[in-house]
């Protein structure tokens, strides 16, 4: 009873901050102003996403770009996919990058050898300012930059990094892998000890043991590694706009636009809407995959 | 790698300054502070000695002069970098001097966002404005043109034409547009042109090289110049940016851009401070471009309508406004100015057009057509 009631200044807190407004949101995305300043419900702001009157060829994961496939889609289905696969591709990259990373992290941390040093060394760069960060990228990696003046010593390059989707990807991997190492790493370290050595007793080798029982038992650190890299990659505007050379209108910042410049509250509503349909959708998806994963843990 | 250290620091001390600044103008009264919001790098904010063609000019914090002239005020400043950025901050904030480009104050007069200047408290404006100003075309409708200076004082005007490096160029002489613009789209310089996060600019360039006026809103026109820069960015990838462009075209990162005339001398200036010869970067402005006036408003909601007239007219004492001029760089609608300025700067006339340059140069109308559609290509253009 005591700690329910605990929790009241939190509730308090999310239905001020949180709930208040989403209803907000709402609220625009489906009213508009007619010319005599009357507020009137419309679908407009969905509509004017999806209408096919102005088009561009859909690049999804490349679809365009590398594969030159011409598949004319509404401008901010586009947006959408864009920032969908840049969003994917460095979600990928950050696993296959920070899961070995965690698990020496972990291993370490089992034989105390030094792992806090290894694990300060991850996190000491978030104290910094991510605006000063993905700015220290744009000094190393312009054609007269750091990177670039290092290998013109070997005659190599100049190699345009920026401003194409390869500066944005390492832009979002840099600034979001920790948070793809650390709740991994935390799963990995809870894994019980003995469920190993009962594996290894069983006759499994490491690769068995691994494939079988290590990776199995930390998928829920997979998945909220997923969702914590995944759902601001999606989302950024700060990066796209530095490291993209400001040529990238990705949905973060067609949102910003549409508050800030274009003045269509409707239009960016909807887009707010939309996007956090699609990211309530792949929670859920992602939610369903832990329980089930943890209800397969009691293994241990 | 000092520019670059440089613009982190800037960065860090904007950060600060704004969140202190902020924090202040809450405790302080209302009525002693003067509001100002302004386009980034576009007000002498240092004390520096600046040459130009051998002639030496002593720069000076124009704020701190003004808060030595008037110690009753408090001076809040902040920034914005594009005139469509500015235009909803001002319903949300109250500022008491803002500096929007002409199409805008055009905008805001229609919406009756600005205050009607008292002339009696603006001597110097009387005295020192450049008359050659007075028959700009502010707009299609006379009436509304014939307005404009009642409710707005000029504070730099520019045009906007090709900046490019003479050392990969050569020498451009044709003020064709065809031939100035066809460079932006040249693919053998991708990843090498600048082009302005801006929506007027961009479109206009590209439908002044098509050979249509930059206030057109036939459907066919508009399409072909939306197309034109919509290929450009997938052949020629142009970087996009405002204030950080300069620094790239003084690298040498950047070859050729669109650029406003005073960009142009403020990287001549930058060059020269870091040693290199500051003709390596030329300007051309090509016929039938923009000219733009950024012009002193007060806006509607106002409050300190006193410290915004003192304001724009210590802007006009001709001390303050020659550092201005030589610290923004901008051509100054200041006729004293104009007296102390280097003749190399004042009889070129990609600066100072002349009258026959001029007649061919067109300002940026604003309607709500115009609006709307430039808006919706636009959109179109960075969903690419």
């Amino acid at each position: 009873m005591r700690m329910q009631k605990l929790a009241w200044p939190y509730i308090l807190w999310m239905l001020v901050f949180t709930i208040a407004p989403l209803m907000l949101v709402a609220y625009y995305a489906f009213t508009s102003y007619d010319s005599s300043g009357n507020i009137y419900f419309t679908f407009e702001g969905f509509k004017s996403i999806l209408s096919m009157e102005s088009t561009v060829a859909l690049d999804f994961l490349g679809l365009n770009s590398l594969f030159g496939i011409d598949l004319q889609v509404p401008i901010y289905i586009n947006v959408f996919a864009k920032s969908l696969s840049l969003a994917l591709v460095s979600t990928l990259i950050c696993l296959l990058l920070g899961y070995p990373a965690a698990y020496i992290l972990a291993q370490r941390s089992r034989k105390k050898q030094g792992s806090s040093f290894l694990l300060f060394m991850f996190v000491l760069p978030m104290w910094m300012n991510a605006l000063l960060r993905t700015y220290a990228w744009l000094a190393l990696l312009e054609p007269n930059g750091i990177i670039n003046s290092f290998l013109s010593i070997f005659n190599v390059g100049p190699i345009q990094f920026l401003y194409n989707d390869f500066g944005i990807g390492l832009g979002m991997v840099y600034n979001y892998l920790p948070f793809m190492v650390l709740p991994i790493h935390s799963v990995l370290l809870k894994i019980d000890r003995s469920v190993v050595e009962a594996a290894e007793d069983l006759g499994a080798d490491s690769r068995q043991t691994f494939a079988r029982v290590i990776f199995p038992l930390s998928m829920p650190g997979i998945f909220s590694g997923i969702n914590m890299v995944f759902m601001p990659a999606m989302t950024t505007f700060l990066i796209p706009d530095l490291l993209g050379g400001g040529r990238y209108l990705l949905i973060g910042n067609a949102i910003e636009r549409q508050y800030m410049v274009s003045r269509d509250y409707t239009v960016g509503s909807a887009l707010s809407i939309m996007l956090l349909v699609f990211v309530l959708a792949s929670l859920r998806v992602l939610t369903r995959y832990e329980q089930d994963n943890s209800g397969g843990g009691v293994l241990g | 790698m000092r520019i670059r250290r440089s613009m982190v620091l800037t960065v860090l001390i904007t950060i600060i300054t704004a969140v202190l600044l902020s924090s202040c103008a809450g405790g302080k009264d209302r009525s002693k502070t003067l509001v100002i919001y302004n386009w980034g790098e576009y007000m002498s904010r240092e004390s520096d000695t600046y040459t130009l063609y051998g002639k030496d000019y002593e720069i000076t914090d124009v704020i701190e002069d003004f808060k030595a002239k008037y110690p009753e005020y408090d001076v809040v400043y902040s920034t914005y970098d594009d005139n469509e950025k500015m235009y909803p901050m001002i319903d949300k904030e109250s500022f008491d001097i803002i500096i929007p480009s002409d199409y805008m104050v055009v905008r805001l007069l229609k919406e009756n966002k600005l205050q009607k200047l008292d002339m009696s408290k603006l001597p110097n404006v009387e005295k020192y404005m450049d008359q050659s100003l007075a028959s700009i075309r502010f707009d299609p409708d006379e009436a509304i043109s014939n307005q404009v200076y009642d409710y707005a004082a000029p504070y730099m005007y520019c045009t906007v034409g090709l900046i490019y490096n003479r050392d990969e160029l050569g020498q451009l002489t044709d003020t064709d547009p065809a031939a100035v613009w066809d460079i932006l789209f040249d693919t053998s310089w991708e990843n090498r042109i600048g082009m302005y996060n801006s929506m007027r600019e961009s479109i206009g360039a590209s439908l002044n090289y098509l050979g249509y006026s930059l206030n057109t809103v036939a459907a066919a026109e508009l399409e072909e110049a939306k197309n034109l820069l919509i290929e450009q960015r997938k052949s020629v990838k142009p970087i996009v940016g405002i204030d950080d462009l300069k620094d790239k075209y003084v690298s040498g990162e950047l070859v050729a851009g669109i650029a406003w005339s005073g960009d142009h001398v403020v990287c001549q200036q930058k060059l020269q401070d870091g040693g290199q010869d500051p003709e390596m970067l030329q300007y051309i402005l090509p016929q039938g471009s923009n000219m733009s006036i950024d012009m002193m408003c007060i806006p509607e909601n106002a409050e300190n309508v006193e410290a915004a007239h003192a304001f724009i007219d210590f802007m006009y004492e001709p001390e303050i406004a020659l550092k201005n001029a030589v610290y923004v760089g901008y051509s100054s609608p200041h006729t004293e100015v104009k007296q102390q300025l280097p003749i190399e700067i004042t009889s070129n006339t990609s600066y100072y057009p002349d009258a026959e340059t001029m007649e061919s140069l067109e300002l940026y109308f604003s309607s709500e057509e115009i609006d709307t559609t430039y808006d919706k290509i636009w959109q179109t253009v960075l969903a690419n």
